[in-house]
């Protein structure tokens, strides 16, 4: 097989045994790799009635056909389960060069279940995995751990590692991905579910190559394409994705003071192409890309002044900036970089502080009730409370819970206050702003997420597109980064010559390079179209409806009170009529449940 | 609408009547009444209401805060069962469900001025001599 | 009752949440005594009592 290895490896945590599983050429044909064959997999393994923190949840990392080749990108992983944060079936796609390593050891994905009677790391190498004692890492950070294990498992290994937050079962706890340029799994609690197993971390490495069918063929590609990359995308190298934060907010759609004014006074001093010119370290890359997006920033104040820590991206500068009105970069340096340490999903952590801070303003939470204060505009008492958060103590234990099962303990009107869907926080694309992002937040498999159907600046922006072409554009984004997360390519790279934002022409003739397939993009997008279905089907099976495509209080009852983008909200009528024809054109019943007609075509049961 | 019903109530004058000494329920509460305190109050209405012996007393947590205070009470809806003196005893919530069976237990051992515990635990409990705060977490079925 | 020195609430999690957050009260019944210790469950009467002693011992 070209592309795919065809094995994958079964890791039983309980029993501590080990096997291998093989799959042919049809299943890659259905599935792809990455995104699809986790979302078959956790389907089939995983029933209903098992609750994410129980041990008959299932994990997976898995790889693609594209991973660990000369398409740029390609260094990356992804990963899914049932997520602890929202109940949905949640999946996340990682940077760094642990996808890369673990293509390596020939496996295309490690499939856990079980819970490991004492703390244990997996090491897998090629054709080969052992379960290792881990009560030395237990406890320790993300880099501590990430650092020792790839320096003990020699050349060339990867590692990937929950760190306390995760070991504590934290609900919006991630996993960190090593490489010289970290990723993160952040989104959903993916790193609680491997606490709740007992698996500090997974060290991957090998020198099995990934066989590509037309290697020249691949070459000559790349090469076109190139200067369209560099032309869209160029500029990431300068600053990855933080210069987003003074475009955003000259559109008048950067969330600020949890998401009551949608324009920051103070952007410009937490945008990248403002603060890097005085905190720039050096750059860092996932291995072998042309854009090496990665940043490091020299810290001069506070915790972790004088050191060099990694550059916190868009969305962060979002969650733990503009939304608590914080526009002390130093602290969002230091805030970020705990949270990697400490393993905790960035936006869910700033949102959650937001949604606090906010109904302490209200009054409608005491600081007697949760042990402590959030305020807007004060990072360094931001900072201390991450720290609090990581380790449950105090306050931490409240904010521990995230903001969704906060507003309910909390009750009275506190649900207003709310940036989230699902339970999981939404991301730093404005949902009353971008018309994309209002199906896109209702309709993402795992809740308020920017990465199923993707924020489309400027056609969604200005001048105000309204509703009416938003259903099809989102179809489409979801096939494209359902594709995108299978094959696996950075989201960033596939927008840049494969995309923009549907599946294009380049996207079928790389992949069809590598595996020697010969499918063109009809095909591959019905694949995407049963990815979609098939994690759409295991949300239906856990009680999810169109009454779960909903959006926050305030995107549907509160106009945007300044700005350039002053007076856009989404009414409900507008939802409705948008969620009708996305029905509609996914072939789901009215109440957004696919049909058996739909599930035939695309061979699912 | 009676919360409790016409069957439980006959029972309970019944078991109550071995109540000897007087027993007061005091229940803070505010003058906006939430849903519980509602609830809370509706239903010691009708527990004094069982037995001669059984007195309730209303207070209002804001107006009535140095009591409050003094009583230790720091939450509403609170039911505090007294003798002839204060012994410590303490409802937060309203007390449906199960708790409704300790609150009755509480009201006879009150009204017999003796907590029914066998001799070993008295002993055990006779050894405490600083102060000691139980909270003691249930849910309503 | 037995001992002028203890005061008991019972405290109804589903209205005071907060505290069973702060009290990390996982299952019930739970006992916390003097804000800090925990103890879980529902004990015979004297085993009670005797874990009460341990707690402020302790």
């Amino acid at each position: 097989m070209y592309g795919n290895s065809g094995t994958i490896l079964k890791v039983n945590l309980s029993t501590g045994e080990m096997n291998e599983e093989h799959f042919d050429r049809e299943f890659y044909l259905q599935y792809l790799g990455g995104n699809g064959l986790i979302a078959r997999f956790i389907y089939d393994n995983v029933p209903p009635s098992v609750a994410p923190l129980e041990p008959e949840n299932v994990i997976v990392f898995a790889v693609g056909p594209l991973t660990d080749t000369p398409v740029w990108g390609t260094s990356r992983g992804h990963v899914g389960t049932i997520s602890p944060q929202t109940g949905l079936f949640c999946d996340s796609n990682y940077g760094g060069d642990f996808g890369m390593a673990l293509k390596r050891t020939g496996y295309d994905a490690v499939y856990i279940t079980g819970r490991s009677p004492k703390p244990v790391y997996l090491s897998v190498k090629e054709g080969e995995a052992e379960l290792k004692d881990a009560d030395i890492y237990w406890g320790k950070t993300t880099e501590e751990t990430i650092d020792a294990l790839e320096a003990s498992a020699g050349k060339g290994a990867v590692a990937s590692a929950i760190g306390p937050a995760g070991e504590k079962e934290i609900v919006f706890a991630n996993i960190i991905c090593g490489g010289k340029r970290r990723g993160a799994a952040g989104r959903g609690g993916m790193g609680a579910v491997l606490g709740s197993k007992n698996l500090k971390a997974i060290v991957a490495g090998g020198s099995r190559k990934t066989r590509i069918a037309d290697t020249e063929g691949l070459k000559n590609i790349l090469r076109e394409l190139l200067p369209d990359l560099k032309k869209s995308k160029g500029a990431m190298t300068k600053t990855g994705t933080t210069a987003l934060v003074d475009m955003v907010n000259s559109k008048g759609m950067l969330g600020t003071h949890n998401n009551t004014r949608e324009t920051f006074d103070y952007a410009k001093d937490i945008s990248g192409d403002t603060f890097l010119k005085t905190y720039k370290d050096k750059n860092t890359a996932c291995h072998g890309c042309v854009i090496a997006c990665g940043q490091k920033v020299n810290v001069t104040e506070g915790e972790y002044a004088g050191q060099s820590v990694k550059m916190p991206e868009y969305e962060t500068l979002y969650a733990m900036g503009s939304m608590l009105d914080n526009h002390d970069i130093n602290t969002i340096f230091n805030g970020n970089h705990i949270c990697d340490l400490m393993g905790i999903d960035t936006i869910s952590m700033g949102v959650t502080l937001a949604f606090v801070a906010e109904c302490m303003e209200r009054g409608i939470v005491r600081e007697d009730e949760i042990e402590g204060r959030v305020d807007f505009d004060d990072g360094e008492g931001m900072v201390e409370l991450i720290k609090k958060t990581a380790l449950k103590e105090g306050i931490g234990k409240h904010l521990a819970l995230g903001s969704s099962r906060l507003a309910n303990l909390i009750g009275k009107d506190s649900y207003k206050y709310l940036c989230a869907v699902q339970g999981l926080e939404c991301a730093g694309h404005s949902a009353r702003g971008l018309r994309g992002m209002a199906l896109a937040y209702s309709t993402s498999t795992r809740g308020g997420s920017h990465h199923d159907a993707r924020p489309n600046y400027p056609e969604h922006s200005h001048p105000d597109p309204g509703f009416e072409a938003i259903p099809e554009y989102v179809t489409e984004s979801q096939y494209f980064t359902a594709l995108g997360d299978s094959l696996i390519v950075c989201r960033f790279i596939a927008e840049g010559m494969m995309g923009p934002s549907a599946v294009g022409e380049s996207m079928v003739k790389i992949l069809n390079c590598v595996t020697g397939w010969n499918i063109g993009i009809d095909e591959l997008k019905k694949i995407g179209e049963r990815i979609y279905n098939l994690e759409r089907l295991i949300n239906v099976k856990r009680g999810l409806s169109r009454k779960d495509d909903v959006l926050p209080y305030r995107v549907m009852n509160e106009p945007i009170p300044d700005g350039p983008a002053k007076g856009r909200y989404v009414p409900k009528e507008e939802l409705d009529k948008m969620l009708d024809r996305y029905y509609e054109l996914r072939g789901w019943s009215a109440e957004g449940i696919p049909t058996e007609g739909k599930l035939e075509e695309l061979g699912l049961k | 609408m009676a919360l409790i019903k016409e069957k439980d109530r006959e029972k309970l004058i019944g078991i109550m009547k071995i109540i000897e000494e007087d027993v007061k329920i005091v229940m803070f509460t505010q003058e906006n009444e939430c849903q519980q305190c509602q609830a809370t109050r509706g239903l010691l209405e009708e527990v004094a209401a069982l037995s001669e012996k059984v007195s309730l007393e209303m207070r209002d947590f804001e107006a009535d805060a140095e009591m409050a205070k003094n009583l230790g009470v720091d939450k509403i809806p609170a039911t505090l069962i007294l003798g002839e003196k204060d012994y410590g005893i303490r409802f937060y919530g309203v007390p449906a469900g199960y708790e409704f069976n300790v609150l009755i237990q509480d009201i006879l051992d009150v009204g017999k001025r003796s907590p029914g515990l066998d001799e070993k635990t008295k002993e055990v409990l006779a050894t405490i001599q600083k102060p000691v705060h139980l909270q003691v977490f249930i849910s309503p079925t | 009752m037995a001992n002028d020195n203890i005061s008991a609430d019972m405290v109804s999690g589903s209205e005071f949440p907060f505290l069973v957050v702060k009290y990390n009260v996982s299952g019930v019944p739970h006992t916390v005594v003097n804000e800090e210790h925990g103890i879980a469950g529902a004990l015979p009467e004297k085993d009670f009592a005797e874990e009460i002693v341990k707690a402020i011992g302790a």
